[in-house]
């Protein structure tokens, strides 16, 4: 009985965590290898949930469905953001500290702008999975993680082979390595950071989506979030697509063990418990090569 | 062997950084199918000349042209990426690799343009044929590479453009000996089999000697010796400067 009770959290702390990736990967682009510590990440996928609903309700389409509509717009907004974040703040080189004040004030914007906007009061979508579960084994899955986890898992698939396969792909990550090379090569670096801000804010367009599907959304969510997240990108090892996904699997885990034993109330302090283990044992992450 | 038909012309450049001029009015020529060296000591200005052509330090005056089948392209105050598009390519001073790609990812960034990103198997494959240990380890992370190596894939990936005129800065350095002669031997072999034409400095002249059709010598940032390969031998101030034979 027990033994049950702990397959399941950890299987249901498996799918959650490639929901967790989804909700990360944008992260670890933007913060891992343009050097853009977007603290407001959470807040864009905040909005993206938002956008979801409306679409949904509009539409009549699945949430899911919605986030990937949201992709593209997502990826215009980014390109936006980017380009302001460079004429005003990389440009003057003052870019990390006065950078994240920047985004910090775009996170509150967000907040307000969203709790003005939709009200301060939850909102879902009753979609036709929502309460449903599936068997798996002995195992009783709710269908709204297992989808968001194949959601998940398949983002860090096509993140991993765009950056790996590509041109573009591979220059973002040399632009974290060498931007002065990255021009050598014929590659503007302005140009790569801006695909790369664009696809970051874009996979959080999708993981808007994600969130409505798995459960009832409010203007202030991404605060939840955000300690999460960035303990999955540093778990993950900054950068790496495939280390958000291991690094969502392993927090989802042990907070659903968390759970178990001390309590629903422990669980968010599992995300800045990991975090501050990782950075102090092991900063460069658990993929480190 | 060289012919006379020159591919880049240079003249009257000056630069430097800050407040600092480095290059003080330089004057010089690169013909087609040629290695030209430009020797000089520590902070005399070549690393510099050579990141003007390269667009990475804008040039102060003075015009440097790339003749482009009688039109002539000014490189000066074009951006990197730009002089890349018209053909120049830089190995830069320290190779400059992305250490966490590997050598085939490294390879595959040198064929970003996108004239270049067409061809790039057939690339590819030449590069594995000119430098074989590149595609033995083309899996390999390139900052694990040996020094030599990590040389070699510098000036494999700059081909990787197709460039017109390999711009090359100090290859022998933090080199061995025996290391050095194999490279320059390659060098030698890319103009004679691909026709490249090549703009390479050294501080060793012994070894750039050799495979040089035309050498030049910068002192403080202006050049003091034009000559051929057989001048730069005979020279007397080569050989005092150099304390060589
Ligand atoms: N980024 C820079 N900022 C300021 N001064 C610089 C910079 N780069 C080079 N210099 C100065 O310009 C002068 C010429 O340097 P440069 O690197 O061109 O010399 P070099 O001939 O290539 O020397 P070496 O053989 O040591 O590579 C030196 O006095 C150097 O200190
Ligand atoms: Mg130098």
């Amino acid at each position: 009985m027990a033994l049950d009770l702990l397959l399941e959290s950890i299987a249901t702390g498996l799918l959650i965590g490639g929901f967790y990736a989804a909700l990360s990967v944008g992260l670890t682009i933007s913060f891992g290898l343009i050097d853009i510590a977007n603290v407001a990440h959470p807040a864009f996928i905040i909005l993206g949930a938002y956008f979801a609903l409306a679409l949904s309700q509009t539409f009549g389409i699945d949430p899911i469905i919605a986030g990937l509509l949201l992709v593209a717009p997502f990826y215009v907004i980014g390109n936006a953001l980017y380009l302001f974040y460079s004429n005003t703040f990389e440009r003057r080189g003052e870019s990390s500290l006065a950078g994240l004040v920047l985004f910090f004030g775009l996170l509150i914007l967000l907040e307000v702008g969203m709790a003005t906007q939709f009200g301060v009061g939850l909102k879902a979508l009753y979609s036709a999975y929502g309460s449903v579960a599936v068997s798996f084994g002995p195992l009783l899955l709710p269908l709204r993680f297992v989808y968001s986890f194949v959601a998940g898992v398949a983002a860090v698939i096509a993140l991993e082979l765009f950056l790996s396969r590509t041109f573009r792909g591979r220059a973002i990550r040399a632009v974290a390595q060498d931007a002065q090379a990255v021009s050598l090569m014929g590659a503007k670096p302005e140009t790569i950071r801006l695909i790369a801000m664009g696809v970051s804010i874009a996979t959080a367009g999708l993981a808007g989506g994600l969130v409505l599907a798995v459960g009832p959304i409010s203007p202030y969510q991404d605060r939840l979030l955000i300690g999460r997240v960035f303990a999955v990108v540093v778990l993950g090892g900054s950068g790496s697509v495939v280390g958000a996904l291991l690094g969502g699997i392993v927090l989802g885990i042990s907070e659903n063990i968390a759970t178990i034993y001390l309590g629903a109330g422990w669980s968010l302090a599992v995300s800045a418990v990991i975090l501050l283990l990782v950075l102090a044992l092991r900063p460069s992450g658990i993929l480190r090569r | 062997m060289a012919s006379n038909q020159s591919v880049l012309s240079i003249e009257n450049l000056q630069a430097g950084y800050g407040g600092v001029r480095v290059l003080h009015g330089v004057s010089m020529t690169v013909k087609e199918r040629s290695v030209t060296v430009l020797l000089g000591t520590n902070g005399n200005g070549k690393s510099t000349l050579l990141k003007c052509l390269a667009g990475l330090v804008t040039p102060d005056a003075g015009s440097a042209k790339l003749s482009d089948d009688g039109a002539g392209v000014e490189l000066a105050g074009m951006h990197p990426y730009e002089i890349v598009e018209a053909g120049v390519s830089l190995v830069p001073d320290g190779r400059r690799l992305f250490p966490l790609l590997t050598v085939e990812e490294n390879l595959l960034m040198g064929a970003f343009k996108k004239s270049a990103r067409k061809r790039h198997k057939e690339n590819l494959k030449s590069m594995g044929e000119l430098f074989p240990v590149l595609r033995e380890r083309k899996g390999q992370l390139a900052g694990t590479l040996s020094g030599g190596e990590q040389q070699m894939l510098a000036i494999a990936r700059a081909l990787m453009s197709n460039p017109k005129l390999l711009l090359i800065d100090e290859p022998s350095l933090g080199l061995a000996p025996i290391v050095i002669t194999k490279l320059m031997s390659t060098i030698k072999e890319l103009r004679d089999k691909y026709g490249l034409t090549i703009l390479m400095t050294e501080q060793n002249l012994p070894q750039a000697a050799k495979i040089a059709d035309w050498g030049y010598i910068m002192v403080h940032g202006k050049i003091v010796f034009a000559g051929d390969a057989q001048q730069i031998h005979d020279n007397e101030l080569v050989r005092r400067y150099y304390l060589v034979g």
